[in-house]
């Protein structure tokens, strides 16, 4: 079953996916991703396209056959289209947030022209700190942004939906954010970890983004029991 | 090497796609993009071996300049503003009549500050230069000091307010003085070449004393026939020979240097050359019609790749010219310091010059400009170079 769930969601999926993952590569060989918020934007950009297509459930026939054939759960048929469409979403945000630590860019123009055809990379853990935010941010956008638009077939709700996610998907970050500035007012934390990607603070984010995640997944696959497919 | 990858990947898509078509209008489609996309890389090639480089000498503009009889006093001084600029089409100097100043230090005419003149300075005159968009005051101050004021009155990105304090003015026997006003320089696209050509400008004023007795002079000739105040202060603004001024020119033309990134470098593209890869994109495109990521991917593979191999092919080209002209030829030279891809070319063709021993001059310039190459530090400044001057530290006077 797993396997005829995956065929047909990549089937959908497979020209997004490919362009996606080509627009990351286009952005490596343009050195375009040489700062972290480039990155962010690319990412973040890509899990709510991503989300609201995978979350979008339209009503081909080939699905309804396939639903209506099949023993299929709401379960396995919810995880394994969020499951799906993840994987690209994390393959292009990684591919793209790398540049932040790798030269990638810098080392395959470097077989072509003797410089100039170079990015910058941030150096050491601050590198690290963007890249891990970007991706995780990335996994929690498009699951925030999948669990609000599978929820309703409706154009207009769909679009509050979209709305919405963009805001919950910048909700987590934001309220790490306002509890640390909380925090350092109080002398929990230095005011300098704030404002370092790779402080234990943020490091706390990195942990908590994919746990809120699986928490949206959990509240999200129960209203997905009653949404009418 | 670059160029034949280029042109693998636009007739191997594009042939692929022809194989591939699944209808007959596909198919069609394909064969006119392989058509086109070789005649865009093969016109932008044409183009890039068309396009000249400018190895003309300097083209130096005439004046007439007053000229000094040692016995007589000056009643005022004319001013002159001598400009050296590159452009894509190689090195121009000309000149401007500004004005003039009243000679008031001369004539004793000096007087104590007052409340304005404190701010003032006693300018005795001030000019708009509104092409450089800068305004310049010159004059004396209430102890007889001599100064030059320099204020930008618009946005510029090196243009920044200075003053100077010595060889303003001619000394008694003196023909003329000459005083930097300022060096700048940037990429700028240009039509018929691959990547950004180096522009630059410098001017500086040359001011002699007003004898009624005028000579027509180039700027070169000025140096030559006539005696320049010589300033002994380290880190003047004086210009003791034309040589010194093409070289801060030249200077100039190199600073600041070009921006690192793929993206800028695009930015500066000759737009036909954009135009040309593009299209040759969009065959790679074409050709790959049946997957949009690929095509995407090879395309954007194939337009920065033929970008690499044309510049490579200019690069040669402008160095190729360098070899063969043997006077100094500040264009192509800063080209070559300023080349954004090939720099290890360009720093082993200036070290080859530099040790060719048939041509002093160009080995000189040579020299010159591997101080100017990035990461090297740039040797002192011309105005130092006057041999036999003794150096001297602010608050001594001249002899």
């Amino acid at each position: 079953m797993t396997g005829a769930f995956i065929r047909l969601f990549h089937r959908e999926y497979s020209g997004l996916a490919g362009l996606v993952l080509a627009a990351a590569a286009v952005g490596v060989l343009f050195g375009a991703f040489y700062s972290p918020d480039i990155v962010a934007f690319f990412a973040l950009s890509l899990a709510v396209i991503f989300g609201s297509t995978a979350g979008g459930f339209f009503r081909s026939s080939r699905r309804l056959e396939f639903l209506l054939t099949r023993n299929v759960t709401r379960r396995a048929f919810f995880l394994l289209r969020w499951v799906v469409g993840l994987v690209p979403v994390l393959i292009a945000a990684l591919l793209a947030s790398s540049c932040l630590v790798f030269p990638l860019s810098s080392d395959l123009w470097s077989f072509f022209v003797e410089s100039g055809l170079t990015a910058a990379t941030l150096s050491g853990p601050g590198g690290w700190g963007w890249l891990a935010f970007c991706v995780l941010s990335s996994g929690w956008a498009y699951t925030v942004t999948f669990v609000l638009v599978s929820r309703t077939r409706d154009e207009s709700e769909l679009f509050i939906a979209l709305l919405l996610s963009v805001a919950v998907c910048a909700s987590a970050p934001a309220a790490f954010w306002g509890l640390g500035a909380l925090g350092v007012s109080g002398g929990l934390f230095p005011s300098d970890s704030l404002y370092s990607p790779s402080s234990t603070f943020w490091i706390s984010y990195y942990i908590a983004a994919p746990l809120l995640a699986a928490v949206a997944l959990t509240v999200g696959l129960r209203l997905f029991e009653r949404t009418d497919v | 090497m670059t160029l034949v990858l280029a042109f693998i990947i636009l007739v191997g898509s594009t042939l692929w796609g022809v194989i591939r078509a699944a209808d007959k209008w596909r198919r069609v489609a394909c064969i006119f993009a392989l058509v086109l996309g070789v005649a865009s890389l093969y016109t932008a090639v044409a183009r890039v071996l068309d396009t000249p480089i400018p190895v003309a000498a300097p083209e130096i503009g005439k004046a007439n300049i007053d000229r000094t009889d040692g016995d007589v006093q000056p009643s005022a001084y004319s001013v002159h503003l001598v400009s050296g600029e590159i452009t894509p089409n190689g090195e121009r100097w000309s000149f401007l009549a500004i004005g003039s100043v009243p000679a008031t230090r001369d004539s004793g005419e000096i007087v104590g500050p007052t409340t304005s003149a404190v701010f003032e300075r006693n300018i005795s005159k001030s000019f708009f230069l509104s092409r450089l968009g800068i305004r310049i005051y010159l004059g004396w101050d209430e102890r007889g000091g001599e100064f030059l004021t320099v204020e930008p009155v618009s946005w510029s990105t090196y243009i920044r307010p200075f003053n100077s304090y010595w060889g303003i003015f001619p000394r008694r026997g003196d023909d003329f003085a000459a005083t930097r006003l300022f060096i700048t320089g940037r990429d700028v696209p240009a039509d018929g070449t691959v990547l950004g050509r180096r522009i630059g400008s410098m001017a500086f004023l040359l001011v002699t004393p007003v004898s009624g007795d005028e000579i027509i002079l180039g700027i070169d000739e000025v140096f030559t026939s006539l005696k320049c105040t010589v300033n002994p202060y380290s880190g003047s603004n004086n210009i003791g020979s034309f040589d010194e001024a093409r070289r801060l020119l030249l200077r100039g033309a190199c600073f600041p240097r070009s921006r690192e990134g793929i993206l800028p470098i695009i930015a500066d593209t000759g737009p036909l050359f954009i135009a040309l890869l593009l299209i040759g994109c969009a065959a790679v495109m074409v050709g790959l019609n049946r997957s949009l990521a690929l095509g995407l991917l090879f395309g954007a593979f194939y337009f920065l790749i033929s970008l690499v191999g044309l510049s490579s092919l200019e690069t040669d080209r402008v160095l190729a010219a360098l070899r063969s002209s043997q006077e100094p030829n500040v264009s192509a030279i800063a080209s070559t310091v300023a080349s954004p891809l090939w720099r290890d070319r360009s720093l082993s063709f200036l070290n080859d010059l530099a040790s060719d021993s048939s041509s002093q001059s160009r080995a000189t310039w040579a020299n010159f400009a591997i101080s100017l190459s990035p990461g090297r530090i740039s040797g002192a400044a011309p105005s130092n170079d006057g041999e036999g001057i003794e150096e001297l530290e602010p608050g001594e006077s001249p002899q």
